[in-house]
């Protein structure tokens, strides 16, 4: 207990400065929202690399949580779904059930170029396609995979913060 | 019947009666235990009858009959042609048993008559508080009686014939009845005839038996039936 | 003249017509003809009980009924509330049995082979050492065997009328005549369905082998008493109690109270009970559950109160002692059963562990001098056999209903019979209200009592006293929230969600006859939750009739209850009213922004996005029952065993997984067990002895004789 209390003592506070909140309009389903949006995050058939950057995007340097984004557990508590990698067969009646069970205004964020466009993956025989074919796309955020500090970006465009 | 006279004829009844107990452990030719046997119910019947004169109880006297009938007469007569039976269709293969021979007791006659004098010692020691209640000559010989008892048992235990065994078994029974008629002046007559006719039905049951037990075993040591034990 | 004697003879006239109904009718009318004598003669016991608990007294000496001893009958309060017990459950329970035993129930269709399956490999089974798989439930079809036989409707008159009259028992003879009665006649209907369960059997020999280790107990402790006390009618018993040595009477006793209490079904003499209670067809489960235990502890009052006149607190202490374990213990077990009767039998066991709790507080509060708290916790002892004779036989009934619609008393494999048996399942939540001693139920009302009782003991002297009550105290109220759970686990899992077996899915109602004979039950519980006060003048005479104090532990003539000595009162109609007003003024609010907010969106059901989840997902008993198990793991120390089958081409593919997990019963491993193996092991050495010898065994018969003889010889 001491130890930890050292250690957080010690290392201080890493989280880089905010960086100014981006230009675009936020989405006028976000409006609603009044600035505190939980997330969902769906695996629809990613290599894990997206999933390594979300989770570097809500950690201690990134920080999105200060945004105003949270992740919670379940689709019925989430405001938006982040989803990562082309859609696998097995996955693809999940992930529209998923986006389904969320409450309205059901927000979506296709993370990665596979999400986009099958990426490196398209035309495999597992893959059924991307996630903009499966559910109605909201905000995309390019990259393979996208930096952390991308992904916040988009996020913040959600909150507007 | 003086007092005196009654009073010796029972002694000699009732010596005869432990005498003859006692040779039946000692003797090993089963002809001469039948035959000691018979003694023994006569020796019986005198006691019955010696106490019924003396008492003037006129049914004793004719349960003394039946009982001399009984035990010097239809039970020795049974055993004996059991005997012959054996010795004609006994096993001739068997050589070291004799159908008509206790030859190997499980326990020797010198170690017999030693532990049937312990018992007679322990009769009397046992019978001494009874006697001392109301000392008649009837009741001074209830140790007697007593001793048949345990010696005939003792029988039964020692010897592997199976006619040896019912010798020891109607011993075990004359004792019975004898300490019986020596403490009570007998029991009813209705009940004595049941006895002797217990008596005479078990005989017969073991003399069935016995037959059985040659045909199957070939010889009666009964230590063969332990392969009718479970284990 | 008083109602009393006419009443006996009636139960034991229609006891002997029910046998000879039971016996001669033939098999359309059997089941009607038993049933309603057997009906009748509870019926007659329920007015003998209530006359007697009116303030009638009666005693007679038959000695042309029986050689020697003759029939002695003495009746005061104490009889009377247990005679009235015993025949108001029997009345239910025979209206009930005639249902029972009528031909039809769901499972006698073909058993789908899905039913198999669904029990699984990876089903995680809490089951008793040697529980079975209870689906072959009950006797199918014809007439020949089960609870439908000859012998099994002949025996159950006997039973109940054996019931009725042990109370009324007044000598030695009788009592132990009409005891082992009832034990043999309970045996029999125990062993009704042996063709149809092997475990019914080795249920049979339990029992059979503890009930007589008890009555020898019991023989040996009575017959000691009666001959130190120089007679054995009762009268006479209680005259001499006074004369007698401190040891005597201790012994007598600690011989009677254990016989007693193993057959009140208390630990560590318990083991018979969670094996015949379940195993007997479900009336008679209820009637052994409901009223033959409770004879224990009228045994026990009796003796220990009554003839005895009192004793040192160190047997009262013994016996809170046994309560207290349990108590706890009964309640753990059962929230670990998943087998429905078992729960119920377990739960049996807990309860008579409060009642005898409850008893021996009484006990020691009388030793130490306080008569009017004695008073009061034997009445709350009482008012809580009342309850649980109310709730368990209607429990039981409810659980017989779903063993005949279902063919199943395994939880894990029931599910969704709320809709399929709706008032049986209305019926089962009303008696589980009661036994989870929450308000309204009827069971919170003696367990607020008895805790009254114990909390107001602490003002009694001794360092005993100051120790062994806040522990009591402590005790009950971990055993009523496990309780709580345990009904929560037979009600939510048993009745509610989608069944999770072809059986379950088949049910269909059970005949207006059962549901007659349990809503009688339902009734007596809902009236024993709102009005109890109404049965305080009978508590008070027959708190009196014990021996333990001339106060009135409560006042009369209220329908809620207050404690005449102190100042408590509870007023459980009132509390009832409060709570049904509180539910409706929530469920009102809840409603109301509900009004508000109009839009509505249909969703399915959220499955994680996968396929909607089967039966065999739900939560089942084991699961609920599992986070207690892990907190009371050092108490119930569990056997699981996990079992991984690989396929052929690769360790690392699971082929099968087998999961199995045991909670035993642990007193019975530590206690039984070894006590068992010993006595097989000197029966075995004894084995031995018997060579087969003739000689050897002539040696033996020769050798004790002279022993004897020489025994005398030096005894001279
Ligand atoms: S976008 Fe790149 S990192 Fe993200 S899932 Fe596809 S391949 Fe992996």
């Amino acid at each position: 207990m001491g130890g930890l209390l050292r250690k957080i003592r010690g290392t201080g506070r890493v989280a880089e400065a905010a960086p100014p909140r981006p230009e675009a309009d936020p989405l006028p389903a976000a409006r609603e929202l009044g600035g505190s949006v939980q997330v969902r995050c769906v695996d629809a058939g990613s290599c894990n690399g997206c999933e390594i950057e979300i989770g570097n995007a809500f950690g201690p340097v990134y920080d999105a949580e200060r945004y105003g984004v949270r992740l919670v557990a379940s689709p019925r508590h989430a405001d938006v779904a982040l989803v990562t990698g082309p859609v696998t067969r097995n996955m693809a009646e999940p992930l529209r059930r998923t986006v389904a069970a969320m409450p309205q205004p059901a927000i979506v964020v296709a993370v990665g170029d596979c999400a986009l466009d099958c990426g490196e993956f398209a035309g495999g025989y597992g893959v059924e396609g991307s996630v903009v074919d499966m559910v109605s796309v909201d905000v995309s955020v390019p990259g393979c995979p996208p930096e952390p500090a991308a992904i916040v970006t988009a996020l913040r465009t959600l909150t507007g913060r | 019947m003086s007092h005196g006279v009654y009073a010796q004829l029972l002694d000699l009844a009732c010596g005869v009666f432990l005498l003859c107990a006692v040779v039946v452990l000692w003797r090993r030719e089963l002809a001469v235990v039948v035959r000691v046997l018979a003694v023994q119910g006569a020796a019986l019947a005198a006691i019955a009858a010696v106490l019924g004169g003396h008492e003037r109880r006129w049914g004793l006297l004719v349960v003394a009959a039946g009982v001399g009938v009984l035990r010097a007469g239809v039970l020795p007569y049974l055993l004996r042609r059991a005997l012959d039976v054996g010795a004609v269709g006994g096993g001739p293969y068997r050589e070291d048993v004799s159908e008509g021979r206790e030859t190997r007791p499980v326990v020797n006659v010198a170690a017999s008559l030693v532990v049937a004098a312990l018992l007679v010692l322990l009769a009397y020691a046992v019978a001494r508080p009874l006697v001392a209640l109301d000392p008649t000559p009837a009741t001074r010989a209830l140790p007697v009686g007593l001793s048949v008892v345990l010696i005939g048992f003792f029988a039964l235990v020692a010897r592997r014939r199976a006619l040896a065994q019912v010798v020891g078994f109607l011993v075990l029974d004359n004792g019975i009845t004898a300490t019986a008629f020596l403490a009570a002046s007998g029991v009813p007559p209705i009940v004595e005839l049941g006895v002797s006719f217990d008596v005479l039905l078990a005989v017969l049951v073991l003399y069935v038996l016995t037959a059985r037990m040659r045909a199957a075993f070939g010889g009666t040591d009964l230590d063969d039936l332990r392969e009718l034990s479970d284990r | 003249m008083n109602a009393v004697g006419p009443a006996l003879a009636a139960v034991g006239g229609l006891a002997v017509a029910g046998a000879l109904a039971g016996g001669l009718a033939p098999a359309r009318v059997r089941p009607l003809a038993a049933g309603l004598c057997t009906a009748g003669l509870g019926a007659a016991g329920v007015v003998a009980g209530a006359a007697a608990l009116g303030g009638a007294r009666y005693g007679v000496w038959l000695p042309g009924l029986l050689p020697l001893a003759g029939v002695r009958l003495a009746v005061d309060p104490l009889s009377g509330l247990f005679m009235a017990v015993t025949g108001a459950v029997t009345v239910a329970v025979a209206v009930y049995g005639v249902g029972y035993a009528s031909p039809g129930g769901g499972m006698h269709g073909g058993r789908g082979p899905g039913d198999e399956d669904a029990a699984g490999s990876a089903g995680g089974r809490h089951a008793g050492s040697d529980a079975h798989e209870p689906r072959d439930a009950l006797a199918a079809g014809g007439g020949d065997h089960g609870v439908r036989s000859r012998g099994a409707q002949a025996v159950g008159p006997v039973f109940a009328g054996a019931m009725v009259l042990v109370p009324a028992a007044g000598s030695v003879s009788t009592f132990l005549l009409l005891w082992e009665l009832m034990a043999l006649a309970s045996l029999l209907l125990v062993l009704a369905e042996h063709r149809e369960r092997p475990t019914v059997r080795s249920a049979g020999l339990w029992y059979a082998v503890m009930t007589h280790l008890g009555l020898v107990l019991l023989l040996v402790g009575l017959a000691l008493f009666a001959a130190r006390a120089g007679g054995e009618s009762f009268a006479a018993l209680r005259a001499g109690a006074g004369g007698m040595p401190a040891g005597v009477r201790g012994t007598v006793f600690v011989m009677t109270a254990l016989a007693f209490t193993s057959k009140a079904g208390l630990a560590p003499l318990h083991a018979w009970l969670p094996r015949a209670h379940p195993e007997a067809p479900s009336h008679v489960s209820a009637l052994m559950s409901a009223a033959m235990v409770n004879l224990g502890v009228y045994g026990l009052l009796r003796v220990g109160f009554d003839l005895l006149g009192g004793g040192p607190a160190w047997w009262w202490l013994l016996l809170m002692g046994a309560g207290a374990l349990s108590a706890v213990y009964g309640i753990l077990q059962a929230a670990m059963a998943s087998d429905l009767k078992r729960l119920l039998a377990y739960s049996t066991s807990e309860n008579l562990g409060l009642v005898v709790l409850g008893t021996g507080a009484a006990g020691l509060f009388r030793a130490a001098g306080d008569r009017p708290l004695a008073a009061l916790a034997l009445a709350a002892a009482l008012l809580h056999v009342v309850n649980h004779a109310a709730f368990k036989a209607l429990l039981f009934c409810a659980a017989g209903s779903v063993l005949r619609a279902t063919g199943l008393r395994d939880l894990d494999r029931l599910g969704g019979l709320r809709a399929r048996m709706p008032v049986t399942a209305g019926l089962f939540a009303l008696g589980a209200l009661g036994a989870v001693a929450l308000p309204p139920g009827n069971g919170f009302v003696s367990e607020w009592l008895l805790l009254q009782a114990l909390v107001h003991g602490l003002a009694v002297p001794g360092a005993a006293a100051a120790v062994v009550l806040p522990v009591a105290v402590a005790v009950i109220a971990l055993s009523a929230g496990l309780a709580a759970a345990v009904f929560v686990k037979a009600l939510g899992v048993g009745f509610f969600a989608r069944p999770r077996s072809a059986g379950a899915g088949r049910a269909v109602e059970s005949p207006p006859a059962m549901l007659a004979g349990m809503a009688l039950l339902a009734a007596c519980c809902a009236a024993l939750a709102l009005v109890p006060g109404a049965l305080g003048p009978a508590l008070t005479r027959a708190v009196r009739a014990a021996g333990v104090g001339t106060e009135k532990p409560l006042a009369d003539g209220e329908l809620g209850v207050h404690l005449a000595h102190t100042s408590a009162a509870l007023h459980p109609l009132w509390v009832a009213l409060a709570l049904v007003a509180g539910t409706a003024a929530v469920a009102g609010l809840a409603r109301l922004p509900a009004r508000r907010r109009a839009r509505r969106r249909d969703a399915r059901l959220w499955d994680c996005g996968g396929g909607a989840p089967t039966a065999r997902m739900a939560y089942t008993a084991t699961s609920f029952a599992e986070p207690l198990q892990r907190v009371f793991d050092d108490v119930l120390a569990p056997e699981q065993d996990v079992d991984v089958t690989p396929v052929r081409e690769s360790a690392y593919l699971v082929e099968r997984v087998r999961f199995q997990r045991l909670v035993p019963d642990r007193i019975e491993h530590r206690l039984y067990r070894p006590l068992l193996a010993a006595v097989s092991g000197l029966a075995d050495r004894a084995r031995g002895l018997g060579g087969g010898s003739v000689h050897l065994y002539l040696g033996y018969g020769l050798f004790g004789l002279v022993a004897v003889l020489a025994a005398l010889v030096v005894g001279w």
